[in-house]
Formats: C-alpha cells, structure tokens, sequence
C-alpha cells in the first residue's frame, strides 16, 4: 500500500485547492472523531472505576496522584509539558502556519485521561481538540501542502473533534472559526465544515444520535426574557472571577512550588480536599450537569453558591497544578450552577413573578459562561441549542450570551485562551500590522545595490562613486577587514564638495557618521521599525558580524507591506 | 537584468520572472510559496507560475503589475555614449548664416532623420529656448537643445555637431562668438541630463576645445571623444 503514497501525494499536490482541501478534511474530521470518541470511552470506564470509592477517604489524596502521574508523563515521559493546549493551537495557526508537533496527538489525550478520571476538575474537550488539530496538522505536514491549507485543515481537526465529543456540528464549526482560526474565510469553511459532518457521523455511528443532556420542553415568556437580562450579569460575574481565579492561581502556585513534582501533589490535594466535601467539582462533570438541566438537583442557595465558587477554585487548582484538560466543560458545569444560582435568587426575592423553572436558567447560563469565558457567544448559543436540543430557549439565549461576553470584554480584555498568548505577543490575526510585521522577512528588504568606500580616501577621489551611485548614501568599509566603520551622507557632502581645498583635503573618515543604529537580518521587523523610531532615520545599515550586508529603508518596508497585506486581503 | 523579450507570450513564468512582473523581492515571492499565497504548479519538482494565473492572481489581489513588454526594455537609457550619439548625427563643416536665425535654419537643414514640419517646430522651439537664455556656454562653443525632442520619438539620442563658416555673436557669458553647435537631440528626461552633463564634462577638457577650435576631420574628432570618455571610466 505504501507504494502508492508518493503518487497519491503527487496527485494532491496538482489537484484543485477546494477538492483537496474537502478531500483532506473528510479524512481528518474521521480521524478526529475517533479520537474523541477513545477518549470518550476512556473516560467513562476510568471514572467508573473510582467512583465506587467517591465517599472513601481515600479519595482525598486520589486527584494528588493523578495530577502527580499526568505531570510525569507530560513532562518526563513524552516531553509536552505545559499550557492547556487550546492556546498552542491558536499559536500555531496564528504564527506558526499551522505546524503542530505529532506528540501533541496523544500527549494531551492521556494526560486528561489520567487527571479528569481520578477526579481532576477539568474538561476532555480541549485534549480532544488539540489532538484532532495534531492530527490535521501532521497529515497536510506528510502531504507537503502549503500552509494556507496546513492552518485549514487544522482547524478542521479541531472542529470534527469537538464535533463529535458533543455531537454538535455546529458547533464544531463555530468553535473553530470564532476561538481557533479568528476569521471566517471561504477557503477554511470547507473543510471545517465537512470535518465537522464526518466527526459527527463517527460519532452517531457508535453513541447513536443522543442528545448529551435532556431537558423538559419549556416555553419562554416575557418574565423569562427580562430576567435573563440579570442572569447576563451573574454569568459575567462568573466568567470574570474564573478567568482571574484561573491566572493568579496559576502564578501563586507557580511562584510556591518551584519543583513541578511537589506542586502538582499540593495543588492535588487541595483539590482532593474540595472534591471530598463537594463531590460535584469532581472530574469534567458532565453527569451533574444532565442532573441540574433535568430538574432534578435542587439545593440551598447557599449550596449552590459554594459550589460555583468552588467548582472555579478546583479547576484553576487542577490546571494550575500541571493537570491536563481543557475549561470548556467546566465552564458548563459553572454557568449551568449560575443558572440555578440565578433562579434560587429570584425564586426567592420575587417569588410571585411566574418565570420558568431552573432548567431554562441553567441551560441559558451555560452559553452565558461559555461566551464569557471563551468570548465567544456564537459558540455558546450553538453549543447550548445542539446539545440540549433546546431551540425553544433561542431569545433568551442570544441575549444573555452577546450581553455576558460584551460585559466580560469590559472587564477582562482577552479571553482564557487568549491572554497568555497577547501577552508574549503570539497572537496575530490576519491582516492585522502585527501579523504583516512578523510575516516580512528583513532579508526580504535588503536592498544591497549600494556602493562601498573606503575612509582613506579624499573626497576628490569618491565624487565619481557619487557620480555612478543611483543612492545618497555610501557605507564606508574597512578594505582590510570588511567591516562597516560608518555611513557618508550626500546632504553633509553638498556644502562641502563645491569647495576645491577641502575637496582635496578632507577624507572620508573625517566626514562619515559612525554613531548610527545598525539592524541585523536576525531582527524582527516589529524591532527594526522602532529603531527606525528611535533613530529618526529613514534608513539603517544592516550589519551582520561586523560586516555590511545592505540597507533596510522604510520606503521599501511601506510598498512590501502594503503588497503583503494585499496578498492577505481575501477580495 | 536580462529578461527574455517573449515574456508576454510565455505560458508559463519562473520565479524570477514573476518577481519582476510584480517587482517583489524573490525571497517574498518564495516566501508566498510556501505559505500558499501564490498559485504555482509542479512539474517535476521544480515550480513553475502560469502566466495566466499570476496575472489573474495579483488582480484579484489589487497587486500592481508591470506592464508584460515594458520587462524587455529595462534600463536601456544611459547606456549611450556621447561617441555614439555623435556617430549617429554626424559632423557638418561650413554652416553658413550670419545670426543665429539663419544658422540654425542651415543647420537643421542639414539633418536627414527630421521631416520638414520637424525642422519647422524645433527652430521654433530652439528660438525660442535662446530668447530665455543664451545656450553658449563658452569658449566659442553653442549648445542648442530643446527638451521638444523627446516628441520625435527618435530610438537613440543623436548629437551632431555644426562648424560655423563665420563665428556669431550668441550672447555667451564670456562674450566669445561661437563658431561650433553641438545640438541634443534625445530620448528621455534620463538620457537628456545626463548627455548634457557628459558634454558638460568634455567642455572642461582643454584639449578637446583645441580639438574643435582646429576644426579637425571626422575621424579624428571622434576618436578624441572616445579616448576622454574612456580616460574619465564612469562613463
């Protein structure tokens, strides 16, 4: 079968973008549906297994080791240790063209097997996410296509991922247009969308066509309506403190712990603490939440308010700690916990007002955390609809979801995937300046047609090399060694060549500037352009060991940026 | 930059090609490959644009592109020599005419390239540059020139040199009359300036002024302005 692979790569090589990128995305959302399907079944008979001891004592230290087992197999073992994974998908598609290591396939996969079973509060979906762009990635990588297609078809792994854990096509799609690849091209909704449809047939072809969480049918009235407007508030408020809870554990335990071992059996047991008293938080919490949207949990206000504080703390410990997954589904568990917080409030301030009961709160407030957290609504309104088949919430739905992530945006700038990447600069968008910056090349700027001096000479013998030059400026280089001593600017020249003594006296040494700012080829251009700032000049010699290589001017910078941003420009 | 003349009616570009049809850097362009911004093909590994494609590509992208014949003519202005721009207007002795009116009227009826109604407008024109300025230069020597000349749509600039019978008065700053016109005739701004300041250059040499003052033959003359323009080297 082999035989054939270098003819079949040929053949995609010269085929039509679309067909090829359709074609591949078939075979990626496939690929990827199995994955989250494994992971899916992995979970649900690990976790079996230690809930028969959830009232044990035991259970206290069980999270320890298994945070404990996750980080020595992330780090030591398969050497793919650290952030939640989401973020290194958005890294890669945003500057790395979309290459993503192949360990990334199963590395993140057994890490969330391990802590999410044992009791770790934190989401498959993300692993699952990450392996499915894993997979897309290295398949375009063994088909040597470009990276336009690389980024598509990784994305398109993403969204047959999330696909077919949920059985949510939609939603796969969104996801990944909105959080993964930022736009919403022509070019990338095709394989997206197919991988989707493939990750979700996978899906049905083994589960059925269940729908994740069941609810009663409820209409929606005006009262509903109104007070999803407040619902919105308590789902920012959510979001807001997951988000910030999440970082400063994050660096509290970091900064604490400095052995990775140590800090992932404290963070551990911490957890293992919270989980014994609120055996809730437990795990990605899939079960808790169908209880909730069911009706069927019910609990004191006060309850139901240490549970959502607390679900928030044990997951930013679980993460925090060197655990693996993801916060999709603990956001669900957080907002579908606000909608019932949210209703018990109401319930029991304005108990005449006839609004719903907590299953549409819950439901609605778990797109409003989702598009809290994620600052993405579409995906929260989609995901809510697919997986409760609860198109009859719609109105409120879309309200509280624009109005939380409107209102988080307010408060916390980037979402949860986003903010560590804005903050070492890894985010670039299409189109955006700091996307074109990263994107030129320096060497793609060097302009080398330029003319070389010696600083011994008199400035009667360059005047022919002023002459000949087409430019107004000549860099002065050492004969002997090839260095670059300084530049000699034509402006300083002028006053001084219609003079015939200095003419013949002055030498070059004595009129060239050496107090410049050089680049180098190795510079970003993000760099080069502050120098350009700095320096106040409009063009800077590019040095490289010592040695002249050319010139980088802002002239030509400005008419490849504009070309760059044409090319980038989807017309 | 040598660039094959049949580019508009190749089917197929190299990279370097397109870089010049789009006048990007060829680091860009191959950048632009491997992300997948550019159509190519592979045809035996090695990676060739369809002409077509790029053209349809870089319009669909509002990039600019060089017009397909002008990559042919590249850089062709100041390649000509003062010798041979000499050559190709030729060197005229005993031009009669006691003002400059009748001096020039003789001197570009001499001229075989013009047509009637040329000659007509570039005495005009001539007239009418001297009324501004005299364009003796000095040391008996005339530069009659019209940037009008661009409008004969002549290939190469031509310089030809008129010996006067009788001296005129021409107004030059040093008061000598002029005995010789060198008249421009040329192409392009490009090739109008820098001609100008070649002969600008063959005037400060003393020897060539004795050269002309002698009126000596043909072939002396242009060897005399082979031999400075070789001396000089950045011609």
């Amino acid at each position: 079968m082999f035989v054939f692979l270098p003819g079949f790569r040929n053949f995609l090589g010269n085929a039509d973008t679309r067909f090829l990128l359709g074609l591949i995305g078939l075979i990626v959302g496939i690929s990827s549906g199995l994955t989250s399907l494994a992971l899916n079944f992995g979970l649900h008979h690990f976790s079996t297994f230690f809930s028969r001891y959830s009232d044990h004592i035991v259970m206290i230290i069980i999270p320890a080791i298994g945070i404990f087992l996750t980080v020595i197999l992330l780090k030591y073992l398969i050497k793919d240790f650290g952030s939640h994974g989401v973020p290194d998908v958005i890294y890669a598609i945003s500057l790395k063209g979309g290459k993503l290591r192949f360990r990334s396939f199963y590395s993140k996969l057994l890490g969330s097997l391990i802590t999410i079973s044992t009791g770790g509060s934190a989401g498959p979906e993300a692993p699952v996410a990450v392996s499915g762009a894993a997979i897309g990635s290295n398949f375009a990588r063994f088909l040597k296509t470009n990276e336009t297609i690389r980024i598509a078809v990784t994305g398109a792994g993403v969204a047959g991922a999330i696909a077919a854990i949920f059985n949510a096509p939609i939603t796969g799609i969104v996801f990944t247009m909105e959080v993964i690849i930022g736009e919403w091209t022509s070019l990338f909704m095709l394989p997206v969308a197919i991988s989707s449809v493939a990750g979700t047939v996978i899906s049905r072809m083994f589960n059925g066509n269940q729908i994740p969480f069941e609810h009663r049918l409820f209409s929606v009235n005006i009262y509903d309506i109104l007070a999803s407007l407040g619902l919105a508030i308590l789902c920012a408020v959510s979001s807001i403190l997951f988000i910030r809870i999440l970082k400063k554990t994050t660096s509290v335990l970091a900064k604490y712990f400095k052995n990775d071992l140590i800090k992932s059996l404290a963070g551990g047991a911490m957890v293992g603490i919270i989980a014994f008293m609120f055996p809730y938080v437990r795990g990605e919490g899939y079960d808790f939440i169908r209880e909730i949207i069911s009706g069927k949990y019910q609990a004191e206000f006060s309850i139901v308010l240490l549970i959502v504080i607390f679900k928030i703390i044990a997951t930013s410990l679980t993460l925090g700690s060197g655990g693996a997954g993801g916060v999709f589904a603990p956001s669900l568990v957080i907002g579908s916990t606000t909608g019932l917080l949210f209703f018990s409030i109401i319930s029991n301030l304005v108990p005449q007002l006839h609004i719903n009961d907590s299953s549409l709160f819950s439901l609605v407030g778990m797109s409003g955390v989702i598009s809290g957290t994620l600052h993405a609504p579409l995906t929260g309104i989609f995901l809510i609809i697919e997986i409760t088949n609860g198109y009859d919430a719609i109105l409120p739905l879309l309200l509280v979801s624009f109005l939380t992530s409107t209102i988080v945006k307010q408060f916390e700038k980037h979402s949860i995937y986003h903010h560590e990447l804005i903050k070492k600069d890894f985010l670039h968008r299409p189109r955006t300046d700091g996307r074109i910056l990263t994107e030129i090349k320096p060497m793609e700027l060097l302009e080398k047609d330029l003319i070389t001096i010696e600083p011994n000479l008199l400035l009667k013998e360059i005047i022919p090399v002023i002459q000949k030059s087409t430019r107004n400026y000549f860099p002065v280089v050492d004969k002997k060694s090839g260095h670059f001593l300084g530049m000699v600017y034509f402006h300083d020249l002028k006053d001084l060549i219609f003079n015939n003594e200095l003419l013949n006296t002055l030498i070059v040494e004595e009129v060239m500037h050496t107090d410049l700012s050089t680049v180098s080829l190795s510079d970003n251009l993000i760099d080069i352009l502050k120098k350009f700032d700095t320096s106040n000049s409009w063009s800077l010699p590019v040095v490289e060991n010592g040695k002249f290589r050319g010139l980088i001017s802002k002239a030509t910078m400005l008419d490849l940026y504009r070309k760059e941003l044409k090319v980038q420009t989807d017309y | 930059m040598k660039v094959n003349k049949k580019i508009a009616f190749k089917k197929y570009l190299s990279q370097k090609e397109v870089a010049q049809l789009l006048d990007i850097p060829e680091v860009t362009i191959q950048r632009w490959e491997h992300q997948g911004k550019i159509p190519f093909k592979v045809i035996r590994k090695n990676i060739y644009f369809k002409t077509t494609d790029i053209l349809n590509w870089a319009k669909s992208h509002n990039l600019p592109v060089k017009p397909l014949d002008s990559l042919s003519v590249e850089r062709k202005t100041t390649q000509y020599s003062i010798r041979k721009a000499v050559e190709m207007g030729n060197i005229y002795y005993d031009i009669e005419g006691n003002d400059i009116f009748s001096v020039f009227s003789n001197a570009l009826g001499c001229l075989s390239f013009l047509t009637a109604n040329d000659k007509e407008m570039l005495l005009n024109e001539l007239l009418y540059r001297e009324e501004l300025t005299s364009t003796g230069v000095g040391k008996g020597v005339a530069l009659p020139h019209t940037r009008k000349t661009f409008e004969l749509k002549l290939k190469k600039p031509h310089i030809p040199i008129f010996f006067l019978k009788n001296p005129i008065d021409f107004h030059a700053m040093d008061g000598i009359p002029v005995f010789v016109l060198i008249m421009l005739f040329t192409t392009t701004v490009q090739d109008h300036l820098k001609l100008l300041s070649k002969i600008g250059f063959l005037l400060q040499n003393e020897e060539f002024i004795k050269i002309l003052r002698e009126r000596n033959v043909h072939r002396n003359l242009i060897s005399k302005i082979s031999e400075i323009e070789k001396a000089s080297g950045h011609f």
